[in-house]
């Protein structure tokens, strides 16, 4: 009966039942959108920094980080590569070599961050090929190259042209080599674009004369694998005076960006759920006062206080939950289709973004933690708004009732 | 066989700023089946004194006693329970609940005391037809007149099967020929199932027709008249 009473209530003021519902369906529509909008921004700029180029967790000679040099290189460990072929969790890994180096074509010169990369594996876990934005990926050729968009733009060069290398080996030995442009890459970061050489493993050891030797081994992760148990698994497999890099130590810009783009999430979240409750809490406000005196006859009659309480909770969830299920329902086709037809940005705009190393693009992630979350989010709202109401309840004069 | 009991009933509003002595002294016993007026004045004391048996507000000093329980040291969920189980409420402005049904309305109140299914649709279908709503079972309050509804509230008051009903003015807002029904329906009531009720009232219909008039002035009994049964009144 008391549902039934609930239930009956919600229709007394079909309107203004309309108008709270339609507010909860829009604020839902609304939190579910711009939510899924910002953790798309995020999670492209993770993937197109961390799964595209750093890994999740680089494999490193302990050194490594603070003296980026080639003596702070080392021989794979088959002993942690098989360990790491064997991991359910580790969706691929490859071994790079990096080192400086200064690029010459023509009259113009620059200093550039030269990779030495398995091209296959990168091919597989990164996709690294569909980054490549004039000429061709690798496919074996001895001396091929391939260089950031922003770099061949500067050196004005393009494939086909030659690009010579000059810097420091391994153990001070020269480094010396001409190179043929086999492609451009864009990797959606400024700094990489402007300034990075890829070229194949073994051409890159060569050129350092680092042979078989390496400086990082990059650890790709399956989705939804938690980084942090993957580092304690590997952790303990570790030859002596290596160490797990993270990618957040590794780009501390990059972390400070998603960190940026969560403290706005939270900021217009929340004021988007204070809207929300002053819309509910007008609601349960105008739905208690307006009922005192029958609440005050159903007090006399023998109705108790707590099942009272439980019959204005219940309008309260009620009300939410229809909320709710039709922002859920209105939110699912829009962010889909903002997943599907993500918003561009062109002109500056998209220059503004690229310079922060992000592409111009905001896709949606179609979520359903995210709309659960909102709409659990929502009910928890209407349930402590309802204190208002069970206060009213718990001080309910029930002498006036017969006035 | 007393159904209620007031001992030295005395209420004070305001004590401490400007005192209002509403009830002053008030000794009064009432018989089961007994169809009682209380009447008087405005601002004699006769709501007081229906709230105070009801349990819907408390004396300064003195007692009730409902069928052997003194309603003072009853408190929160406990008095609540005690109003359902003995006392039904007749209020003035009918005050039914109105998205429910008029069936709904009666069962209500044996809902909240558990009653199973059964015995609440035979009591409810017994009680409407005896106030003469069997054809409007699935009306709500908004479709029906003042009467109706006054009935309904009638019915509902009955359904706990309570020790006494209370009636505050239950026929102010009816017109003669609603007020004459409802009495006729009450005092039917009051002789079949031997029901006690107790009315507060300036309406003359209802003091002709009532068994024993209470005449309360200034908080202080001021007359105590029984008078012929209702049959013989009518004859």
């Amino acid at each position: 009966m008391i549902g039934t009473l609930s239930w009956r209530n919600l229709w007394r003021n079909r309107r203004r039942t309309f108008i709270t519902v339609a507010s909860i369906l829009f604020a839902v529509v609304f939190a579910n959108t711009m939510d899924a909008l910002l953790v798309g921004i995020n999670q492209q700029m993770t993937d197109s920094m961390v799964g595209i180029y750093s890994g999740h967790v680089q494999v490193q000679q302990a050194d490594f980080w603070e003296d980026k040099s080639l003596h702070n290189t080392f021989v794979p460990d088959e002993k942690l590569t098989s360990y790491l072929d064997k991991m359910p969790e580790v969706k691929g890994y490859s071994t790079r070599l990096e080192s400086v180096a200064l690029a010459s074509a023509e009259n113009l010169t620059k200093g550039v961050l030269v990779v030495g990369i398995e091209p296959e594996k990168e091919k597989q876990i990164t996709g690294l090929e569909s980054k490549i934005q004039t000429g061709d990926y690798f496919h074996g050729n001895p001396g091929d190259a391939i260089i950031g968009k922003g770099l061949a733009e500067y050196l004005d060069i393009q494939p086909g042209d030659t690009l010579v290398m000059l810097g420091e080996g391994y153990h001070g030995a020269s480094a010396a080599g001409k190179y043929h442009i086999c492609g451009t890459i864009r990797m959606g970061s400024p700094d990489l674009d402007n300034n990075l050489v890829f070229l194949m493993l073994p051409e890159a050891q060569m050129f350092f004369a680092a042979y078989d030797r390496v400086t990082s081994m990059p650890v790709f992760l399956n989705e939804n694998v938690s980084q942090k148990a993957v580092e304690a698994q590997l952790q303990p497999v570790l030859p002596e005076g290596f160490i797990l890099q993270p990618w957040q130590k590794m780009m501390p810009m990059v972390t400070q960006s998603l960190g940026l783009v969560d403290a706005m999430r939270i900021i217009v979240l929340a004021m988007l759920y204070i809207l929300i409750s002053f819309g509910i809490l007008g609601t349960i406000i105008m739905m208690t006062n307006e009922r005192l005196r029958e609440l005050k006859v159903l007090l006399a009659v023998g109705m108790q206080r707590w099942k009272m309480a439980v019959m204005i909770l219940l309008e309260s969830v009620l009300i939410a939950i229809i909320g709710a299920a039709l922002g859920f329902a209105v939110s699912y086709p829009v962010v889909s289709y903002m997943n599907e037809h993500p918003i561009t940005f062109r002109g500056r705009a998209a220059a503004g973004w690229e310079s922060f190393g992000i592409d111009p693009v905001m896709p949606t992630v179609v979520d359903f933690g995210i709309f659960t979350t909102h709409s659990l989010v929502i009910l928890l709202l209407s349930v402590l708004l309802s204190f208002y109401a069970l206060n009213k309840i718990r001080h309910l004069q029930v002498v006036s009732a017969k006035r | 066989m007393k159904v209620i009991e007031t001992i030295n009933l005395s209420k004070v509003y305001n004590p401490d700023t400007v005192p209002v002595h509403a009830l002053n002294g008030v000794n009064l016993e009432i018989e089961r089946g007994e169809f009682t007026a209380i009447v008087g004045p405005s601002g004699s004391g006769k709501t007081t004194l229906l709230n105070i048996i009801g349990g819907l507000d408390n004396a300064t000093s003195g007692s009730v006693i409902i069928e052997g329980t003194d309603i003072a040291k009853l408190k929160g969920g406990a008095l609540i329970n005690f109003r359902l189980h003995n006392i039904g409420f007749v209020f003035q402005a009918y005050n039914l609940i109105p998205v429910l049904t008029a069936k709904e309305n009666v069962e209500f109140i044996m809902l909240l005391q558990n009653r199973p299914i059964a015995e609440r649709e035979a009591r409810v279908s017994e009680l409407l037809k005896a106030v003469g709503l069997e054809d409007k079972i699935e009306k709500r309050p908004s479709e029906l007149s003042g009467g109706q509804q006054q009935r309904v509230a009638v019915a509902r008051a009955l359904a706990s099967k309570p020790q006494f009903v209370l009636a505050d003015e239950p026929t102010a807002n009816l017109d003669s020929k609603s007020a004459e029904n409802l009495l006729d329906i009450m005092l039917r009531l009051n002789e079949e199932e031997n029901m006690t009720f107790i009315f507060s009232t300036h309406d003359v219909r209802v003091i002709r027709r009532a068994r024993r008039v209470v005449t309360l002035e200034d908080g202080q009994i001021v007359s105590d008249v029984f008078q012929k049964k209702t049959q013989e009144i009518m004859n």
